[in-house]
């Protein structure tokens, strides 16, 4: 009790029972409480605010946006639209030389 | 009762009143911004990719060959990244080593023995010189890539910096310009690190779960995207890591895979239910979605085979059984790509071992690439486009073309 007392802002008024003492201190930590909830809300409508206030456009505008986009890129994985490409991959390079004719040398 | 305290405690009581009017009138007003919110992202929404493509040219089918089997690695190949010069690229395995390829020979050009055997993720910087990798160690490193052929010298001096700060795995990471690093953690966090520095320059805290995947925004260095386990996707800007701007994902499953459209206003993200779904940043909304049960129809589930001969021996059921804990270890989507325009999405999911093109405009499956014998754990389009590289868990990895 002592040690509540210290940390009641109200210490200095002196004589009061415990049971009333107790019941202030509770009340002064629920509005506590409630004040940072109303800040917490604050901020989350705040939040909202601001996706609100976006600027979007339509979906169907950014469709043609990204339809456009993939018609005016070349893509050389599609020879169907863009072509067969000129590609490092068109023909399998060989990797080894090609064996030379190994016959046994001739031995003059 | 005292006097000062009775007047406090009115004063208190008041001020209890008073607050709850005011949360009651706050809370009501923030459900009519949601609704308003709501109501504006529906209006929004008039349309997706496959109603607006009307006019579009269809593709019947594309068909890629194998060009390649990159043949070297001793355990499952889990990460993939080309060098810039688009020949070159760098494969990461459970093995604990990474292997530097030239894909047109298909011959081995490095190896760096890694600190971490348990690597996720691999990204070689743009001028080429150094990779980064993490996973399971929580620790991201970076090595210097030396095309030299003496392995000794490789081994002396090949890493460049250790970032460790991470509590968790390093789910993902990409390079920032040359000397900046950004990794992804199960952690909850993504941290951008400097080189030179030496240390963590930026933090952000914002998800609720793991961090899974993320994507820089092709066309502005400072954006990327980022999804996680809290089924949302955040786009974030490098410079004000405290604003993010959320998109819903999935309501039900994880969102493992991220990444951004070439024009750099859409991404698409995958999740551990299968489903694939395109959003547009100028929208704020889902473009299309790619459902799995469309899927299901072009591949079957490699795990197939296994089921229908495990029954008769009980070693075959014990590997059965492996196999079911590895697909139920990250079911879904595993790696996604975009072609160079974007027309076409590489997906590669857990439970099939072939990767599934997708035509992102119309929606459809256009093509499957078959061959490898167990899932594909990393699917990258080289950066002009022309080829395809993919890592799977069987070992290889294959470079693929028109």
């Amino acid at each position: 009790m002592d040690l509540n007392a210290q940390r009641s802002p109200f210490k200095a008024s002196g004589n009061f029972t415990d049971a009333e003492h107790e019941k202030l201190l509770r009340i002064v930590q629920l509005n506590k409480m409630k004040t940072m909830k109303l800040e917490r809300l604050n901020q989350y409508n705040n939040r909202l605010k601001q996706e609100l206030a976006r600027e979007r456009i339509n979906a169907s505008n950014s469709s043609l946006m990204i339809i456009k986009y993939t018609e005016t890129t070349r893509d050389g994985l599609i020879p169907e639209l863009w072509g067969p490409p000129q590609s490092r991959y068109s023909e399998k390079q060989q990797v080894r030389a090609t064996k030379q004719d190994s016959r046994c040398c001739a031995i003059v | 009762m005292d006097v000062g305290l009775g007047d406090a405690y009115a004063r208190q009581l008041e001020m209890s009143n008073l607050l709850s009017v005011r949360i009651q009138s706050v809370q009501s007003e923030s459900k009519q911004l949601m609704h308003h919110l709501a109501k504006v992202k529906q209006q929004v929404k008039d349309a997706t990719l496959q109603t607006m493509s009307g006019n579009c040219t269809t593709i019947d089918r594309v068909q890629f060959r194998p060009y390649r089997t990159l043949r070297g690695h001793f355990n499952k190949v889990l990460a993939l990244s080309w060098h810039p010069d688009n020949r070159h690229l760098a494969t990461a395995a459970q093995d604990g080593f990474l292997l530097y390829w030239d894909s047109v020979t298909g011959l081995k050009k490095g190896l760096i023995r890694l600190d971490d055997p348990y690597v996720i993720c691999t990204d070689v910087s743009p001028n080429g010189h150094l990779v980064a990798t993490g996973g399971l160690e929580n620790a991201c490193i970076v090595y210097k890539l030396h095309s030299s052929q003496n392995a000794e010298i490789q081994q002396r001096n090949s890493i460049v910096s250790i970032f460790k700060g991470h509590k968790e795995y390093i789910s993902d990471l990409s390079f920032v310009g040359n000397s900046q690093v950004l990794t992804s953690s199960g952690d909850k966090s993504i941290l951008l690190w400097d080189m030179e520095k030496g240390t963590k320059s930026v933090t952000f805290n914002g998800h609720l779960g793991d961090v899974l995947g993320l994507s820089m925004c092709p066309t502005d260095s400072n954006l990327f995207v980022s999804c996680s386990s809290d089924r949302l996707s955040n786009l974030w800007d490098i410079r004000c890591p405290l604003n993010r701007r959320q998109f819903q994902i999935s309501l039900t499953h994880d969102s493992s895979a991220v990444k951004f459209f070439p024009d750099g206003f859409s991404f698409a993200c995958g999740t551990d239910d299968g489903e694939l779904k395109l959003f547009d940043i100028r929208s704020d909304c889902e473009l299309a979605s790619y459902p799995v049960k469309m899927v299901h129809q072009h591949v079957r589930p490699h795990k197939t085979e296994e089921l229908s001969i495990s029954d008769s021996a009980s070693s075959l059921r014990l590997s059965r059984k492996s196999s079911m804990v590895a697909a139920l270890d990250n079911p879904g989507v595993l790696s996604i790509d975009f072609s160079r325009s974007g027309r076409l999405l590489f997906a590669s999911y857990a439970e099939f071992s072939s990767v599934v093109v997708w035509d992102t405009v119309m929606g459809t499956v256009v093509g499957t690439m078959d061959g490898h014998r167990d899932a594909v754990s990393a699917i990258k389009v080289s950066p002009d486009g022309l080829g395809i590289a993919t890592a799977s868990r069987d070992h290889t990895s294959r470079i693929w073309s028109v």
